[in-house]
């Protein structure tokens, strides 16, 4: 067997007694290392009963908005989309009819508006890219599921709630996103 | 006195005018072509006073635009030597005509040039004339083509769907089989059979997917083959499909431990093309976030060091300490191990309400952990026992093989590119690097340790200091402009969309960045065409360095201490493979 001895640098490799040898002395330190932890606060928490808070930023669910009396913000620019580093947003776009501008701010608006979150980094490049404010990532991740097609979110599963037909549901979806709004006035 | 100045004109000398071309390069880097007969001469001649190769790599140069009168060339081999003593870098090219061109390898003068002219072959189909084993090293053997190549797809849609059937399947195990001989090895010697073992590609002593082929005589490693390539993603190649600025989500997960500090050496490179001055709170918040992912980095490897040795406790108590963090990651940021949160120009965000206090408790909290840490796993004599007198290389092996970073230093070389070359505004901070002296295990862990003190002092540095300011660059080129005046006015707006759809128009040029991450020194170096898209993206990763030698420390010792020498070079196989 080739030796390291040209390249060996001393080191301090005293043989250990006998004693040490047992590594008794060891093993009831981990011990104690062990029982001292059982008495600490617990670092985790029981999923899903449980869950943790998320900070205001924290990018998580996207989310399409209203504005207050309820018309969709987006216009399928497709800002989010091109800024999307993988590719996870499709849409199409439509006309606004006369009649519906109770439903969409602008005279253009997203007919169908997806995103695959099998895709999706929640990196917030579309956030940043939406000129309306009409996409933004939220405080929740999405789900499991044990289909594909459970993964991809249609219009229906992203839209915030009515302000007017569901204002609970909407406050409470608010509720965060005045938060965040809070947080980036203030800054 | 020797400088890059009289280095060039010696070349000159030698090699005659024609033979020598010097690019001017953004980065200041002396840029100099020569021709491919000489490259081993020059590499020898260079050795004296640039004993680091620091990168190899190929680009492939026939669709390039804004060439700007450099030298023809269907293909380029770029090398990039580092000088401690000058601390510089000078970066040699050599330019090859022809579909699948060859050119003389400079293994014989620079061992560690082995796997990077591997890598240019793999990628470019660059034949190294001489190479001891030239192979393909992070493809599968079965791959056809060469993946950095113009004409090769960068998307899978591109290339139809993908077929496993059952005579695929056996070539491809087929091709997956180590086969001793192919490496000039032999299945007995004189006195011994020699058996072969299989580490990994699924194996918790590995960190990832890593396969180590080792030739055992009893129990003492003979020879070590790792393979590689499991992880590659293809990041280089998505560099130049993504826009300057949809690219730096991908960065994130190339050292996945280290967080915004890839982002930070991409976009260095980047600012530095663009000529983008950044703000000193920008600077001051990215130092921040940086040294919290270092602290952040080094507890993982800490954690999963002890317990490769044995240890189990300490990983979870370190994890538990690496949360606390996290939560600050995310109050900042918005992401956890994948921020994606510098930007061109800046950081996305400014600091939000009340970081001050959460940053103050953790500088607060952290010493004391880190003393219970240094008790609990260093003065530990079965760690002692496992770690020390093991893997050991002097400070000239280390540079011989291209080591950087806490490797380097555990050998006694006070080398840290935060001190020595001061990026992002490190020359304002007051820390020291700490170093070791015998380059084994135990030094390499005492290095690292130390510097997680170092890093919290930076951090609390930063709290104190924080400069008030713009928290991006105000900058025609910085992405995305600050949204306040996009929703009001025009230009903006169209501004907006333009950076958006297309990017950032980056101007033609090349640059590299250096920075110490937490691993060793990683780079990025970017070639422009004034396009919306990186010509070519190249990613140096010190993981890359480290693992390749490996098997030159690893020889003569046990199966056990590999586990030590493998834990001890702390390296994450997405920054090996890429
Ligand atoms: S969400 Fe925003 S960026 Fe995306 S299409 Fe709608 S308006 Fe445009
Ligand atoms: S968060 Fe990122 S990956 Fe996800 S949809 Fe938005 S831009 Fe695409």
């Amino acid at each position: 067997m080739q030796h390291l001895t040209n390249r060996a640098k001393p080191v301090d490799r005293k043989p250990m007694t006998a004693l040490e040898k047992l590594y008794l002395w060891n093993i009831a330190k981990g011990m104690w290392i062990t029982l001292k932890h059982i008495f600490k606060r617990k670092a985790t928490i029981n999923f899903p009963e449980q869950r943790r808070e998320f900070s205001p930023v924290f990018r998580g669910l996207q989310v399409l908005n209203r504005d207050a009396e309820g018309r969709e913000n987006c216009t399928a620019c497709g800002l989010c989309a091109v800024a999307c580093p993988a590719e996870a947003i499709t849409m199409e776009a439509a006309e606004r009819q006369p009649g519906e501008e109770h439903l969409y701010r602008e005279e253009k608006y997203a007919a169908k508006y997806e995103i695959n979150m099998l895709r999706c980094i929640f990196c917030g490049l579309c956030e940043e890219a939406c000129p309306k404010d009409a996409v933004y990532l939220s405080e929740t991740f999405a789900p499991s599921n044990y289909q594909r097609k459970g993964f991809i979110y249609g219009k229906e599963d992203l839209l915030i709630p009515h302000p007017k037909l569901e204002p609970e549901a909407y406050q409470q979806a608010l509720g965060t996103r005045a938060k965040r709004q809070e947080k980036a006035s203030s800054n | 006195m020797h400088d890059s100045k009289s280095i060039l004109l010696h070349l000159r000398t030698t090699f005659g005018e024609d033979g020598v071309y010097e690019q001017k390069t953004i980065d200041q880097i002396p840029t100099v072509w020569v021709s491919k007969n000489n490259i081993i001469a020059v590499a020898t001649y260079l050795k004296t006073f640039y004993p680091l190769l620091y990168d190899l790599c190929g680009v492939d140069e026939r669709d390039r635009s804004r060439k700007n009168g450099l030298p023809s060339a269907d293909f380029t081999v770029v090398y990039h030597f580092f000088s401690f003593d000058l601390n510089d870098f000078i970066r040699i090219k050599v330019g090859l005509h022809g579909e699948y061109p060859s050119i003389p390898s400079i293994t014989s003068v620079y061992v560690n040039a082995n796997w990077y002219e591997r890598e240019a072959y793999d990628m470019f189909g660059i034949t190294f004339e001489g190479h001891p084993h030239l192979t393909r090293i992070l493809m599968p053997l079965t791959w056809k083509g060469h993946p950095l190549r113009k004409e090769h797809p960068a998307r899978a849609t591109e290339m139809g769907p993908y077929q496993l059937y059952d005579e695929k399947a056996d070539i491809e195990m087929e091709a997956l089989r180590f086969k001793p001989e192919e490496w000039g090895l032999k299945e007995h010697s004189d006195d011994a059979d020699f058996m072969f073992l299989n580490i990994g590609p699924q194996h918790p002593g590995t960190h990832g997917v890593l396969r180590i082929i080792l030739q055992l005589d009893g129990e003492d490693i003979v020879e070590a083959v790792p393979e590689i390539g499991f992880h590659h993603r293809g990041a280089e190649k998505m560099g130049e499909r993504q826009s300057w600025h949809t690219y730096i989500p991908y960065t994130d997960r190339i050292d996945y431990l280290g967080g915004v500090m890839n982002n930070l050496a991409y976009l260095l490179a980047v600012e530095k093309l663009a000529g983008i001055e950044i703000p000193d709170r920008a600077k001051t918040i990215r130092v921040m976030l940086c040294e919290l992912f270092r602290i952040n980095s080094h507890l993982v490897w800490f954690g999963t060091f002890a317990q490769d040795l044995g240890q189990l406790s300490p990983v979870f108590y370190m994890f538990t300490d690496r949360e606390k963090i996290f939560d600050i990651i995310e109050a900042v940021c918005g992401g956890r191990m994948h921020p994606n949160w510098f930007r061109i120009g800046g950081v996305a965000q400014d600091l939000p309400n009340g970081w001050d206090k959460l940053v103050r408790d953790f500088v607060n909290y952290f010493p004391k952990q880190l003393r219970e840490y240094d008790k609990m796993v260093m003065r530990n004599s079965l760690f002692k026992a496992r770690t020390r007198g093991i893997g050991i290389y002097t400070r000239e092996e280390a540079i011989e093989w291209g080591v950087t970073g806490a490797g380097l230093r555990a050998c006694g070389y006070e080398w840290d590119f935060r001190k020595k070359r001061p990026y992002s505004g490190y020359e304002n901070f007051d820390f020291e690097i700490p170093i070791a002296h015998n380059g084994d295990c135990y030094d390499r862990a005492v290095v690292r340790v130390e510097e997680m003190r170092q890093s919290l002092r930076i951090v609390e540095q930063c709290l104190n200091n924080m400069p008030e300011g713009l928290y991006k660059a105000d900058h025609p080129l910085t992405t995305p402009p600050i949204k306040k005046y996009t929703m009001q006015d025009i230009e903006t707006l169209i501004t907006h969309f333009l950076n958006v759809s297309w990017g950032p128009v980056i101007p033609p040029g090349e640059a590299m960045s250096c920075i110490e991450a937490t691993k060793g020194a990683n780079s990025y170096y970017l070639v422009s065409d004034g396009n919306t898209a990186s010509y070519r993206t190249r990613i140096r990763t010190p993981s890359f360095a480290h693992l390749q030698m490996v098997p030159y420390i690893g020889k003569g010792y046990t199966v056990a201490d590999l586990l030590s020498i493998l834990g001890s070079v702390d390296y994450v196989l997405a920054d090996i493979d890429r």
